[in-house]
């Protein structure tokens, strides 16, 4: 038997509640992640398609984690 | 975004000559600007940007067809980059940890309650949990509990799928279809999401 602390019980209260419906799986996030962190970095209005990369996004941990990453990527070249 | 001029990259890293040269050099280089900031802690540092960069340049130029142009070249070719990054520095973080250390001896969860200084609320907590509990006996299958579980444990799913000898679609799959089972578990037995959400704030 496993038990969860309370740092994983909220974050497991945290992925259940959030749970929404997800038109993309993680390579159709990946073909279009560049798009959207431009739409994101020129603080552009969301289209319903970069809305639903969005909430892939909020949904998959692995993705925003890469996603987040390459923001900061982007950002270095800015700098 | 960058301030590269982003004309005729794809010409440029097609041709024959020292142009290409050139432009995969100054390729290389935006690459390793950019990954050394993404390598910058994150998994504890264990990738250097000077060693992933050239896997990710080549696969930049093996995947040079695909650039349909919705993007800038470099925004496109820095999300390669970061790929190949991430899905190293994962790989070395997780590569000592076994799924059997990782989901123990069994594949139950216990759901401690939370003690709360509030008495009405600790009761509701504890209601919640114990809902939780019977829910993921119940409605996950045993797939499901580890996936969750070593999620739990910070496993990124494509680590889980490597390790599992699956894929990270499958795996992203196989823990969502989890959630919604669990959210509407809780929904028919009378809870809502929002009042969840803000027990456990």
């Amino acid at each position: 038997m496993t038990s969860l602390d309370k740092n994983q019980i909220q974050t497991l209260i945290g992925l259940v509640t959030t749970t929404q419906p997800d038109q993309l799986n993680c390579d159709d996030c990946f073909g279009q992640i560049a798009e959207f962190a431009e739409y994101a970095l020129e603080d552009r209005e969301l289209t319903e398609g970069m809305k639903i990369v969005q909430q892939h996004l909020s949904q998959c941990p692995c993705c925003k984690g890469e996603y987040e990453a390459l923001l900061d990527a982007m950002q270095e070249l800015t700098a | 975004m960058s301030t590269v001029n982003q004309d005729n990259w794809v010409d440029r890293l097609k041709s024959d000559d020292d142009v290409r040269d050139r432009a995969i050099q100054e390729l290389r280089a935006i690459l390793l600007r950019g990954l050394t900031a993404t390598c910058r802690s994150r998994y504890g540092n264990k990738v250097s940007p000077e060693d992933v960069v050239q896997d990710a340049l080549l696969k930049v130029l093996d995947k040079i067809d695909t650039f349909e142009g919705r993007s800038k070249f470099t925004t496109w070719a820095m999300t390669i980059a970061v790929r190949v990054a991430i899905s190293e520095m994962r790989r070395k973080h997780f590569r000592d940890i076994s799924m059997n250390d990782l989901l123990n001896d069994s594949m139950k969860f216990e759901v401690a309650a939370d003690p709360s200084p509030e008495p009405g609320e600790e009761e509701q907590k504890t209601g919640i949990l114990s809902t939780l509990q019977e829910l993921i006996e119940s409605k996950l299958t045993d797939k499901q509990k580890d996936a969750v579980h070593s999620l739990l444990n910070g496993m990124p799913v494509e680590v889980f799928a490597e390790k599992t000898g699956s894929n990270r679609n499958a795996v992203y799959k196989l823990v969502h279809d989890a959630r919604v089972k669990l959210k509407q578990g809780f929904e028919q037995a009378g809870y809502q999401a929002e009042d969840i959400k803000a027990l456990f704030a």
